[in-house]
């Protein structure tokens, strides 16, 4: 009896113990599911197969691929089936649960909605959901995964929306050298101690910490790209004072979700901090950013300094967020 | 109705010189009683009418903002039904599609896609009714199928200000009889 409580006490001691250490986490907007719930599982399936595509050859893994942290490093725009390119840079599937909306225009207003644009875009998947819905309902595979997840079947519309959104939510990356430091594990070396506090005074406006996302729209002064003219949230709220902002991205593992901005245009951490750096005009709409941002050569290497400690490498290799392999069966 | 002739589907009408065909017409009816909030997808191709809880006293053509982010995507809310708009969230409240000489599209087509939730687009259209009795709700969609085909070239698919102008012509086109 004295050996139980003592393990219990131990228990409640370090449940207590990261619970305090969590406090600079906001609460989530979004619930998180259980990452070993049957919903989830369905979900982490989903995601992984391109059975969603028209043609069965694109999957949400194929433009949001873990070892990118989510996002895509092959294609500046996303790539889609037929080799279709798209007219934005897959962004990072990360900490999606603290998110208000979705996509780089804000233009899905929950997880679940979001699930539906890869699904049915022409440059995407270019699927129609009576398609889908037929496939998974004559896949033996998914007759099981749904009866376990919701208890019924066929499969419907919501049940994949649900699956997939809330795999999506337990796509959590809060384990970097960062987290470490700021629940007093490790210390921050002086580079990076330099770096942080560049950043503090730079860039923690937009990308606020601890998400490094404030999950506002910005301009943020690049030049228009003429061959796609993207208008960014100006086409979802037809307010002039939105033409070219864009989503605020994450800075969470940032060294593996390259290319960055909305257009994939800069390839190298260094280009991008080199845009904020030289200097820009805003003629436009917006002052969301208008000034230059002071940094010289060294600063901009400390920065980065910093910006790797934003890696969470046990979110990029976690095993369960994987695609499940499963045996193959001898004919 | 175009003018005063019933829409048949793809059945041509002769309006303002020009010869109409209506290739698709959806609406969303919502009826909030006391207890309940009753959503209907009142389809051409399937079904004009739709079952009128005694206590009613409104119905709202569109799906409003609060209906919209708390939907379950299921039965008329199921976005396989084609009235969910995927590049950009919501609900698209009134469907109207068809063929007229005057359409500067392509094979002469005619799209018109209505709908918003956010402000300041939200597109519905509150209707008072009598209670206990049937009632039969009439729309002329010449007037904003005309508007359509002047004004915006044939073609209006997502939320915004010429959605809003076709929305409140819509609204000035119905009728109810009871």
């Amino acid at each position: 009896m004295r050996h139980i409580i003592l393990i219990s006490c131990s228990m409640l001691l370090l449940m207590s113990f990261i619970s305090v250490n969590d406090e600079y986490f906001p609460e989530p907007i979004y619930p998180i599911a259980n990452p070993d719930s049957p919903i989830v599982s369905l979900g982490r399936e989903l995601f992984h197969d391109p059975i969603l595509s028209k043609d069965s050859t694109v999957s949400c893994a194929s433009c949001h691929s873990q070892y990118n942290a989510f996002a895509h490093s092959d294609h500046a725009l996303s790539h889609g089936i037929a080799d279709r390119i798209g007219t934005r840079n897959a962004p990072a599937l990360v900490n999606l649960a603290w998110s208000e909306s979705f996509m780089w225009d804000g233009a899905s207003f929950s997880l679940e909605a979001q699930v539906l644009t890869p699904l049915t875009a022409h440059h995407e998947m270019d699927n129609s959901l009576d398609t889908i819905l037929n496939r998974l309902n004559k896949h033996p595979k998914y007759s099981y995964l749904v009866q376990q997840a919701f208890g019924k079947s066929p499969i419907q519309t919501k049940h994949v929306l649900k699956a997939i959104a809330d795999y999506e939510s337990t796509l959590i990356s809060r384990n970097s050298r960062y987290d470490s430091m700021r629940m007093h594990l490790v210390e921050f070396t002086e580079q990076e101690k330099k770096g942080y506090t560049l950043f503090k005074q730079h860039c923690n406006r937009c990308h606020a910490e601890p998400l490094f996302t404030n999950g506002q729209f910005a301009n943020n002064a690049l030049p228009i790209d003429t061959s796609l003219n993207d208008m960014g949230r100006f086409r979802i709220t037809d307010d002039s004072a939105h033409i070219r902002h864009f989503k605020i991205p994450t800075l969470r593992n940032l060294l593996y979700s390259f290319p960055y901005m909305h257009d994939g245009r800069f390839k190298r951490l260094r280009d991008v901090l080199n845009h904020y750096a030289k200097g820009f005009n805003m003629h436009d709409e917006t002052r969301s950013i208008q000034n230059l941002i002071p940094l010289s050569s060294n600063d901009i290497t400390d920065l980065m300094s910093f910006l790797h400690a934003l890696t969470d490498r046990t979110f990029i290799f976690n095993p369960v967020f994987s695609q499940i392999h499963y045996p193959q069966r001898n004919q | 109705m175009i003018a005063k002739t019933p829409v048949v589907l793809n059945s041509s009408i002769v309006h303002n010189n020009d010869s109409i065909i209506i290739t698709s017409f959806k609406a969303y009816i919502v009826i909030p009683t006391l207890t309940d909030t009753i959503v209907h997808l009142l389809d051409i191709e399937d079904n004009l009418s739709c079952s009128l809880p005694d206590d009613a006293e409104s119905v709202i053509i569109g799906i409003n903002s609060m209906q919209t982010v708390r939907t379950n995507f299921s039965g008329a809310l199921d976005p396989i039904h084609g009235m969910f708009w995927t590049w950009n969230s919501g609900y698209i409240n009134v469907k109207i599609e068809g063929i007229s000489q005057r359409s500067m599209q392509r094979n002469r087509i005619f799209q018109m896609h209505l709908g918003g939730f956010t402000a300041p687009h939200q597109e519905s259209i509150p209707l008072r009714i009598p209670r206990n009795t049937s009632i039969k709700l009439s729309i002329d969609i010449a007037p904003s199928i005309d508007a359509l085909l002047n004004n915006h070239q044939g073609t209006v698919m997502s939320p915004g200000k010429d959605a809003h102008e076709l929305m409140h012509i819509l609204q000035q086109s119905i009728n109810i009889e009871q």
